[in-house]
């Protein structure tokens, strides 16, 4: 186990140096910082004076390993719009993407879990059929559209949601069931296939036998089985749900990472923008850490599988 | 090489189910349009008629004049649907390629070197795996500024981390069959073996990843120009169409609920054609992977 730990941290650190690494050249490639900072006809000595201050008068490798040396300590530099730390500009924003994040991830899981489950249990049935068309047309259906079709129904034709802000609860409602819907449906099929999968299973003959009611079969053999690669699936999942965010928080005016990046993208303000990309990167590489030590805390088979090499964690 | 997975579909015997059908006459639509839309349209799609603004399509009360209605600026809704899936599906189309073939052949590197370089490339799709396509979209529109070529290149983007894992996980299992081994002791050299002999052997599954990714490619595209950073005016887009649109949704929603309707169709038909192929050809290919 601690070399299985040691591995996957290793692996971890070594996915995020090469995200600021991408992200340093790429800003870089992008073309003189200056361009875009000072006016056009700025004269030579203003350009060679702030060239010094930001250190770009240094060797390309002097500013990467301060690049990487800053990054660590969370110095991204200041915002282009307003000035302040980008740090503070983008931590401010981090609690309403949580709480819309976090809303959305739970109504999908209660939602898509029960009907992969009474899917599964009513295999080839018209229910079966109702509840898996249900669930395609939520993934299927883009999430800017569904957005708009649900402000147009229940805040413009019925009034009573609102269609924007984040001031009640009720603000809350919209947007968390329109990110929802895509990961509740994607859960609801992956559902549906591990309980199929488990329902034929020789452990689940035998709880059956030896007299367990269908109900307590299902809770106590087959949901835990079920949840395990459950796990993985949601580490993926984090990413579709991030970039929802980005258009959800946008249609919906929600104070959020999302808007702020859409914002900043369109205001090229570049120090929030990189610092958004890192800290998604970094969002989504400890969270596919913490799935892998869960998923071999739980199932030890999978600590020397998920250890050997990087490909395995497919 | 198609002749492969043709064959076990007859041997199988049963039909192509009603609902795939429909799908893949709606996409056979859809591909006509994006083929012929100049030829289709009534106007042209950034004509404006100041004196028609936000007349309403024929079924709700609107003229033949302009069958779908017009927008803010009087443009017909028809024309502009009709270019606006033209680029839609040329841009998706374009980097669904574009991903696919930077797949491929990161998959066969990493699966014919091995070692280091295999390391290095499971690293890369790591990354990229680390950011969200969309995230990284947009980032680099900000870098870079806005550029059709950039937009195809990072549409292209999505994707081509699963089809590198998939391509070198199906090329380690062909070198393990014999036949890629038995082609290179008779002195076939290594860009034979794979374009020859080994990718023919593959395509089958390769394609069934295409489509699978091809839907999230659409939505990548639609979104960036919802958002107002892809496709930009006087160029139209399903996305960017929306985009718009939602400005004026309590007047006239035709403008954005119609390109809504045709972007949703879309990829739910490719997604349902997708799952059947697998399901059809390679039952095999795992299923939580899709994003």
């Amino acid at each position: 186990m601690a070399l299985f730990l040691f591995r996957k941290l290793a692996r971890a650190l070594l996915t995020l140096v090469a995200c600021v690494t991408a992200v340093f050249f790429v800003l870089r490639l992008a073309g003189d910082p200056l361009a875009s900072l000072l006016p056009d006809d700025s004269p030579q000595d203003v350009i060679d004076a702030y060239r010094v201050r930001f250190g770009l008068d240094r060797t390309l490798w002097d500013q990467y390993v301060s690049y990487l040396a800053a990054a660590v300590r969370g110095d991204l530099g200041l915002s282009f719009r307003d000035g302040r730390p980008v740090a503070e500009v983008v931590a401010e924003r981090i609690p309403a993407t949580l709480q819309l994040g976090l809303g959305a991830l739970v109504l999908a899981l209660a939602t898509g879990v029960p009907m992969g489950v009474v899917a599964a249990l009513n295999r080839n049935t018209a229910i079966d059929r109702l509840v898996m068309a249900a669930a395609v047309f939520g993934f299927a259906m883009p999430i800017f559209f569904l957005a708009i079709l649900l402000v147009f129904v229940f805040a413009m034709q019925f009034r009573v949601l609102p269609s924007a802000g984040s001031d009640t609860w009720a603000h809350m409602i919209l947007p968390v069931v329109v990110l929802a819907a895509a990961t509740a449906g994607k859960v609801a099929r992956y559902m549906r296939t591990a309980i199929v999968d488990i329902l034929g299973q020789p452990y689940i003959r035998t709880a059956t036998g030896k007299g367990l009611r269908r109900f307590a079969v299902i809770a106590a053999h087959a949901l835990p089985n079920a949840a395990i690669p459950l796990i993985t699936f949601l580490g993926f999942e984090l990413g579709t749900l991030i970039g929802g965010a980005v258009v959800t928080e946008t249609v919906f005016a929600w104070p959020g990472i999302g808007r702020l990046l859409v914002v900043s993208v369109g205001q090229r303000d570049l120090p929030v923008v990189q610092a958004i990309v890192l800290l998604v990167a970094a969002t989504m590489v400890t969270a596919s850490l913490l799935a892998d030590i869960v998923l071999a805390w739980l199932d030890p088979r999978l600590r020397t599988a998920l250890g050997s090499r990087g490909w395995a964690s497919s | 090489m198609t002749a492969v997975p043709l064959e076990t579909a007859r041997r199988r015997g049963d039909r192509v189910p009603l609902d795939i059908l429909l799908c893949l006459v709606f996409l056979g639509i859809v591909a006509t349009i994006a083929l012929c839309a100049p030829l289709l349209a009534p106007y042209d799609y950034a004509t404006q008629n100041l004196t028609a603004r936000f007349r309403p399509p024929v079924f709700w009360g609107g003229e033949w004049q302009y069958v779908l209605g017009t927008d803010n600026l009087g443009r017909c809704v028809l024309s502009r649907l009709l270019y606006g899936t033209q680029i839609s599906i040329a841009v998706a189309f374009a980097g669904a390629l574009l991903g696919a073939a930077l797949g491929i052949v990161m998959g066969l590197i990493a699966a014919h070197f091995r070692g280091w370089i295999d390391d290095v490339v499971s690293l890369l799709v790591d990354v990229q795996a680390a950011v969200p396509t969309i995230i990284v979209a947009l980032a680099a529109l900000a870098f870079f500024g806005n550029d059709l070529v950039l937009f195809v290149i990072l549409v292209g983007m999505h994707g081509w981390d699963q089809m590198a894992r998939q391509t070198r996980g199906l090329v380690l299992a062909a070198r393990a069959a014999g036949y890629a081994e038995a082609v290179a002791q008779i002195g076939a050299r290594a860009p034979r073996v794979y374009f020859v002999h080994v990718l023919p052997n593959i395509a089958a599954a390769l394609l069934v990843q295409v489509t699978l990714t091809f839907p999230a490619t659409i939505l990548l595209e639609t979104s960036v120009s919802f958002l107002g950073l892809g496709i930009q005016p006087p160029m139209t887009s399903l996305g960017q169409m929306l985009g718009q649109g939602r400005l004026f949704l309590l007047n006239a929603w035709w403008i954005a609920l119609l390109p809504g309707i045709v972007i949703f169709i879309t990829t739910l038909s490719v997604s349902l054609v997708g799952d059947w192929l697998r399901d059809r050809f390679d039952p095999t290919l795992e299923r939580h992977g899709e994003r």
